[in-house]
């Protein structure tokens, strides 16, 4: 089993894609993917976070948003890392949903829902990370890579 | 003329929907979709999914193949796409190289989906801020997003108003662009009286409904509605209009008799006409300025406001 594993931590306000590539070796017949991070809700809201509220709202509304409802959309807000997974240029499918813990398996059999079938064959992997949104400072993530090789 | 219903904006558990491939094709069945395209965000891995599932249940519905590409900066809806792409090299000030590359990848109509949605911080990346220097490069203009159901604060939040005024512009302004409209399904939807997309075809001998609807949609021949369907044409200051209340959409098929719709139709030339509409009337002819080469319409319940509206999304070139 070969195993790869990055982390890393996200600052408030990021917003951009992490990419991770590396070359597969020959013998490798399964993927498993796991991308995690945590702090999903806003721990601190600052005011410049509801002011920030109040524009996109009225952007769209018109009219300055009361409290309740400032409230209601910064708690609706959420850090966003979803996954796409490339092998030699072809996608092979995204991990797009709100979930804190993606794990995708990737195999001649079986794959995980928003992925395809994949043909092992040696080349480039390419795990991106789209980061939609991070709601707090230090927001951890981590990326791992286990390659089940054949016989396993 | 035939009308086809279609729902052009569909996420499945393939992406971040809670409804599986299979269930979402058996709602569309059980509620009179022609067409159904599954456009889950940034992958087209349920494609092969839904068509063994329409196999195996001998479903009628017809599947459309697309992928919505969720960038930072808006979603882009990519009908006709089977193999997703990497966008992560598309400039948002520039989005054209990317739309071209969608195209060669197979994307049959590509539209912008919920232009005007509530934006960041609230809902990230679902805005289209993205420049568009050649609205040549796009096909379609989602204008009612109705994930967030009926009522004022719902379509505020989407913007819906915005994104049907901006396709009304780039219409009269002569891009061939189609006004559609997408629940963007995430669950079972509820029974909401929002708008659907119909498309307009000439011959009801249908082979291909995807293909018939991908079609339309690149003619310019959709209509959003609540029921009313028409067909238009403009020749030497004379708007002809053809009426079809057989909807059952709403039971539109029931209410028209008693409606009195009013026909807003804006040309581009900036005028702007009101007249009263006679639906038991087969056919009805409206004056419209010579000079005008196009116009578009809007067909209202009564009053002329935008929370009264019955259908609109239609453009019509006058002939010389």
């Amino acid at each position: 089993m070969k195993k790869y594993y990055v982390s890393g931590e996200l600052m408030k306000g990021f917003l951009g894609t992490i990419i991770y590539e590396t070359i597969l070796p020959e013998n490798i017949n399964e993927l498993n993917i796991r991308v995690s991070f945590q702090k999903r809700e806003m721990e601190q809201c600052t005011e410049m976070d509801k002011k920030l509220c109040r524009e996109a709202w009225k952007k769209n509304t018109g009219e300055i948003p009361s409290a309740s409802v400032t409230d209601r959309l910064i708690q609706g807000q959420k850090t966003e890392i979803n996954v796409s997974v490339f092998h030699n240029g072809a996608c092979l499918g995204c991990a797009h949903r709100d979930e804190v813990n993606k794990e995708i398996i990737l195999s001649p059999r079986y794959a995980s829902e928003g992925f395809t079938i994949w043909k092992p064959s040696q080349g480039v992997l390419r795990v991106v990370l789209h980061v939609y949104q991070v709601l707090n400072d230090h927001t951890p993530y981590e990326v791992e890579v286990l390659g089940k090789e054949m016989g396993e | 003329m035939i009308y086809r219903r279609a729902e052009l904006h569909n996420h499945s558990t393939e992406s971040d929907g809670s409804m599986t491939v299979e269930e979402l094709l058996e709602w569309a069945e059980n509620n009179q979709y022609d067409v159904m395209a599954l456009t889950d965000h940034n992958t087209c891995s349920g494609h092969g999914k839904a068509h063994r599932v329409i196999q195996k249940n001998n479903l009628s519905v017809s599947l459309l193949e697309g992928v919505e590409v969720t960038t930072f900066y808006g979603h882009i809806l990519a009908l006709g796409l089977r193999k997703m792409v990497d966008f992560t090299g598309l400039n948002p000030m520039a989005p054209e190289n990317f739309l071209q590359e969608l195209r060669r990848e197979g994307a049959a109509a590509i539209g912008i989906a919920h232009p005007f949605c509530l934006g960041r911080p609230v809902m990230a990346g679902c805005r289209f801020d993205m420049k568009i220097h050649d609205w040549n490069t796009l096909d379609y203009i989602e204008v009612f997003n109705t994930s967030a159901g009926t009522g004022t604060e719902a379509e505020l939040s989407m913007g819906n108003e915005k994104a049907l005024q901006l396709w009304e512009e780039k219409a009269l302004e002569g891009y061939s662009l189609a006004a559609v409209t997408g629940k963007d399904i995430h669950k079972k939807p509820g029974e909401w009286p929002v708008m659907v997309t119909y498309v307009q075809l000439d011959n009801p001998d249908i082979k291909d409904p995807a293909q018939a609807v991908l079609g339309a949609i690149l003619e310019q021949r959709t209509i959003v509605t609540k029921g009313p369907l028409f067909y238009a044409q403009a020749a030497k200051g004379i708007l002809t209009i053809q009426y079809d209340n057989t909807s059952s959409y709403l039971e539109w098929n029931t209410k028209w008799e008693t409606t009195h719709p009013l026909l807003l139709i804006q040309d581009n030339l900036g005028n702007c006409l009101k007249y009263e509409v006679d639906l038991k009337e087969e056919k009805q002819e409206f004056k419209i300025a010579w000079e005008a080469d196009r116009v578009v319409l809007r067909m209202y319940d009564g009053n002329i406001k935008f929370s009264s509206l019955l259908a609109a999304g239609v453009v019509v070139k006058q002939e010389k």
